[in-house]
């Protein structure tokens, strides 16, 4: 079997956002739009760190669909629009067949990874971007990260791991023991988000 | 698989068998993630990624320092996309937020799409416009440069430029048109104090062999990891050096330590092993502390300060110049060899130096004594190295202590990092930003010329970029270099208001931006729009977006951005020659600056010194003999994308500054002492006596502003300090809608205690002000911030602001020598806004 997934290194993770800018881009995100997002672990702002000067920590995690073993997701869509793809374990969404009841939203534990076109999708630069063959944007229909599908069929990583500065996002089959991701996490410590919830994520963050 | 047939399959566009059919194809090599990042790096320019679309190699170049090489994917003759591309060197491949965004950057709907004039009769940035044709544009700009000459002379006419195009093409042609006219030039001094600070003590690097000018010398970033520690000084290079930062991470994973000393707690401080919080102007005092400690404990390098530094010469107390032979009355002797610089002879006159108490040449005693006075004719002399180390005595660490509020124990914690060498100082341009700036940098290479931690692997102080100085010198001058002045921009109001450089007269008209913005990037927007804009008859703007400068001007002209022209990028810390491919044809109206300019060139009659296309006069500065002989020639360019002006590999032989302790100083040696200081560049002020003796050795004095000394820190309590922005480079992208999505409006970091004590509610909008303006902006609440200061990134256009502009608050006022802009030697107040919420 192969399980595609991500490890990034948040121990060097700087909140760039690069991945996030990259991804929109890629992948034609229309205004208001973003699959991946990176959240700061500290005070309520962006990049303000938890404690009192000068006793502080600041963590950035970026996030996005986890592409969930077990996703919940999946479970609750009326239509099968949700789906896991067998051969990759990637989680995807049939935009076509999306009714648009967001029952996937309400039942992913990872808020915000899911958005939902409530409008015609617009773009402030009036053209469509990103790759040829990344499908339209469509009303009233859920989306979020495909893991770069059509990039996988042309044998690429997902934009946000080609273009991370920090060198710090890895991505790889976790069922193959060999695999750099494989090997990432078994020699460093790890954590994974919402790891009680039972999804077991496709992402990993080293800490 | 998820098949044709497959009903849960979604993918119905005509994208759908060709990425299925790939899918079952790839399936068995998808998780081999080496060999996905080594197909995701193989573009080559041109070549197809997608049906229909093709790709081009692309330099993004704010002047981040990065100067990255991109792949720019064009579909239907638009840019759909920007993606990394490879560096020769695979360790400098990299793309950022910043360059991945290209494509909101080109399509942007706040374009400017034609030439535009004032409106006659309207105020200078009231924003009424007129299209204009470029004729008329082009046509009127000549008859002004005429006329104004005409009346005024030719030095009336000047030209301002920055580093928003770092390229042969635009720098050259300009430069060309403007020596042909003998204009003069407004000059740069953004972040030129640590450059001055570096050349006092340690010269400029130039490279003949490779035609490189090291502007800010230190060891290339891919040495670090050679390094026990790394010492970051006031760098932000999570946020604006983004293409360093993994090489950092890397070498901390290798086992070297990373140190921050910085007044803001930063991404880069988070990730330090440690985070020393200073106060904001102090840095030269914490270096002196350090320097205190490693002669406490005999630390020093002895046989470095002997052999590379001018610890030895002896000072005269008369005149503050070094001894030598000629004081003794014996005329210096000719040595036939000539300065390539100057063209003069070079004398001999060799330095005296002690040896064992006995005064002898320098060249006569292997091991010069560091430590002695002499009595020369009843001038008193001592060692240079007895003066400074007069300096470090006086600064103790409990002193320092108290002065920076770094704790004695982490004072002696960094000095032991320190002394334990080899390591890689890493500066900013944060502690340069103060009137002292300059002396932080003389000072923290002083501290490494005391420990020998120069010239090494490893060893190293400084910031890192360099400029190729070019092959074809007469293209930028072809009948002589321009006989116009030389105005350095914190000087030009004062010219401005007297009418006069110095004692000469200046009466500059008219003034021509490119690739910059300079009411907004440069400090005091009043002294722009106050003084300096009403003292011009006519102003032109040549840029992309309305910039704060460009509505200020008479005429704004349309630009054709970096992939729509053929370039040749040529500075940054990968010193290299970056080829830029012309991807599409500017849109609408723009055009290229090249085109620009050769076409204005006609109608001042100097058409025949523009004659050729925009790749010709690529062809004409690149396809030199000398180019060829170089290897950096357009031809290779074109062929290589990229050519290194450095020796060395970036990988395997990193370049190591100041190797073998050879300095580009008159002495040859690492100067902590100066006979002569020089001021970097000429303004209307002369340096005092006071502030020449002050510029011999490293000192610190207090900030101009920011120290709570001085007397407005009663009035106005917070230093305002600012960042370079994770969303912008200097001013740029500052309307890109995507990242405006990310960062939609100014904001400052404030501390939650200062906030608090002055009822201000997080993500309310806050009135910044002091006597020489304000800036409104929302207040974002961040324990990062040191109390006591503000932080606010950099490049918001005054309109995007609620009221004011950052640069309101900053001044003009300078240091004499290191002529410099003082960005955050600032002091203000904040209150609660009560003006109207939109």
């Amino acid at each position: 079997m192969t399980r595609l997934g991500f490890v990034i290194d948040k121990k060097s993770c700087i909140a760039c956002h690069a991945c996030a800018v990259a991804c929109k881009v890629e992948n034609n995100l229309p205004d208001g739009n973003w699959w991946n997002r990176i959240l700061t672990e500290g005070g309520d702002n962006m990049d303000a760190p938890e404690g009192t000067y000068p006793n502080l920590s600041l963590g950035n995690i970026a996030v996005a669909c986890q592409h969930c073993k077990n996703p919940a997701c999946v479970k609750v869509c009326p239509v099968g629009a949700t789906y896991k793809d067998p051969e990759t374990g990637v989680v995807r969404q049939d935009y076509d067949k999306c009714i648009g009841c967001r029952m996937c939203m309400a039942a992913c534990p990872y808020t915000g990874v899911r958005s939902f076109n409530w409008d015609e999708p617009k773009y402030a630069i009036g053209q469509a971007m990103g790759d040829a063959d990344v499908p339209a944007h469509q009303k009233h229909v859920v989306e979020k990260c495909t893991m770069c599908w059509h990039r996988l069929a042309k044998d690429l990583a997902p934009a946000c791991v080609e273009v991370c500065p920090a060198r710090v996002r890895f991505f790889g089959d976790l069922d193959d023991p060999d695999s750099e991701v494989s090997q990432l996490i078994r020699d460093r410590e790890y954590m994974q988000l919402l790891a009680e919830e039972g999804t077991k994520p496709s992402v990993y963050y080293l800490v | 698989m998820s098949g044709a047939n497959d009903s849960r399959t979604g993918l119905t566009r005509r994208s759908f068998l060709k990425s299925t059919a790939a899918v079952a194809a790839a399936a068995g090599v998808v998780g081999g993630a080496t060999s996905l990042t080594a197909l995701a790096q193989d573009y080559g320019a041109g070549q197809p990624e997608n049906e229909g679309e093709q790709i081009f190699h692309g330099v993004c170049r704010p002047n981040c320092f990065g100067f990255c090489h991109v792949n720019v994917h064009v579909r239907d003759g638009k840019v759909v996309k920007t993606s990394r591309a490879p560096y020769n060197e695979a360790c400098y491949d990299r793309i950022c937020q910043r360059g991945l965004s290209h494509v909101y950057r080109i399509y942007d709907p706040a374009r400017v799409q034609y030439p535009l004039r004032r409106v006659e009769g309207s105020e200078r940035g009231a924003g009424e416009w007129e299209r204009v044709s470029w004729d008329d544009a082009l046509t009127e700009i000549a008859d002004k440069i005429t006329s104004i000459q005409g009346e005024y002379g030719e030095s009336a006419i000047a030209f301002l430029t920055m580093s928003g195009n770092q390229s042969t093409g635009v720098t050259g042609a300009y430069s060309r048109l403007k020596a042909l006219l003998n204009a003069s030039t407004i000059d740069t001094c953004l972040d030129m104090a640590n450059y001055y600070g570096m050349t006092a003590v340690a010269g400029a690097h130039i490279n003949m062999q490779t035609m490189a000018l090291h502007m800010w010398e230190g060891n290339e970033p891919t040495d670090a990891k050679n390094a026990k520690s790394i010492v970051v000084w006031g760098a932000n290079i999570t946020d604006a050096q983004v293409h360093n930062w993994h090489l950092i991470k890397e070498a901390q994973y290798g086992g070297t330590k990373l140190v921050v000393v910085d007044p803001v707690f930063t991404q880069i401080a988070s990730k330090a092993d440690k985070w020393v919080p200073i106060r904001p102007g102090s840095d030269t005092l914490l270096k002196y502390a350090i320097m205190n400690i490693i002669l406490e404990k005999g630390a020093q390098d002895e046989d470095y300060l002997r052999q590379h530094t001018v610890a030895p010469f002896l000072v005269r107390s008369d005149t503050g110049m070094f001894l030598r032979r000629s004081d003794t009355g014996v005329a210096p002797t000719p040595t036939g060899q000539t300065n390539p610089l100057t063209g003069a002879e070079i004398m001999d006159d060799p330095y005296l130096v002690l040896s064992g108490g006995a005064l002898v040449a320098l060249s006569e005693a292997p091991s010069p004594d560091l430590e002695g006075e002499y009595d020369f004719n009843g001038v008193p002399c001592r060692t240079a190295w007895e003066i400074l180390k007069e300096e470090i005595l006086s600064h103790t660490p409990e002193d320092v202590s108290a002065q920076t509020e770094v704790s004695v124990e982490d004072i002696y914690e960094l000095a032991d990092i320190c002394m334990d060498t080899p390591v890689y100082h890493y500066e900013g341009y944060g502690p340069q930003a103060y009137n002292n700036g300059a002396h932080t940098t003389m000072a923290g290479l002083t501290l490494c010329a005391i420990l020998g931690n120069l010239g090494k692997p490893g060893a190293s102080y400084g910031a890192f970029w360099g400029v190729h100085i070019g092959t074809g010198s007469t293209y930028t001058a072809p009948a002589g270099a321009s006989t116009g002045l030389t105005i350095p921009s914190v000087d030009f109001k004062n010219v401005a208001e007297t009418g006069k450089f110095g004692d000469v007269d200046a009466p500059i008209k008219f003034l021509y931006v490119y690739s910059a913005n300079p009411l907004n990037t440069h400090t005091d927007t009043h002294a722009w729009t106050d003084v300096i804009m009403p003292s011009l008859d006519y102003v032109v703007v040549a840029d992309s977006v309305l910039t704060d400068t460009a509505r200020y001007a008479d005429m704004v002209l349309p630009i054709a951005q970096w992939f729509e022209v053929e370039e040749v990028a040529n500075a940054g810390q990968c010193y290299s020659l970056n080829y830029n491919e012309k991807a599409i044809e500017p849109p609408y109206e723009c055009k290229a600056d090249t085109a620009i300019v050769t076409e204005l060139a006609a109608k001042l009659g100097l058409g025949s010194y523009f004659t050729h296309t925009e790749s010709q006069i690529l062809e004409e500065q690149l396809n030199t003999p000398l180019g060829y002989m170089l290897g950096q020639d357009l031809d290779t360019l074109r062929e290589k994308k990229q050519v290194r002006f450095l020796p060395g590999d970036a990988e395997t032989e990193p370049w190591v500054a100041y190797k073998d302790g050879a300095f580009a100083t008159a002495s040859g040696r690492f100067e902590f002492y100066r006979e002569a200081p020089t001021v970097r560049s000429v303004t209307s002020r002369q340096p005092t006596q006071e502030e020449i003796e002050r510029e011999r050795i490293p000192h610190w004095f207090p900030p101009l502003e920011a120290w709570p000394e001085n007397e407005l820190y009663q009035k106005y309590p917070l230093v305002l300090m600012s960042e370079r922005p994770r969303y912008r480079v200097h001013s740029q992208w500052f309307s890109t809608p995507l990242l405006r999505e990310l960062d939609p409006e100014p904001f400052v970091k404030i501390n939650p205690a200062d906030a608090e004590a002055r009822g201000i509610k997080d993500g309310s909008y806050v009135e910044c002000f002091n006597d020489r303006g304000t800036a409104v902006a929302k207040a974002v609440f961040s324990s990062a911030i040191r109390p006591g200061t503000l932080v606010y990134p950099k490049g918001w256009q005054v309109p995007q602001h609620k009221s004011g502009g950052w640069s309101e608050l900053s001044s003009t006022e300078y240091d004499v020598f290191a002529v410099n802009n003082n960005f955050m030697d600032v002091l203000c107040d904040i209150r609660v806004w009560e003006g109207e919420d939109e």
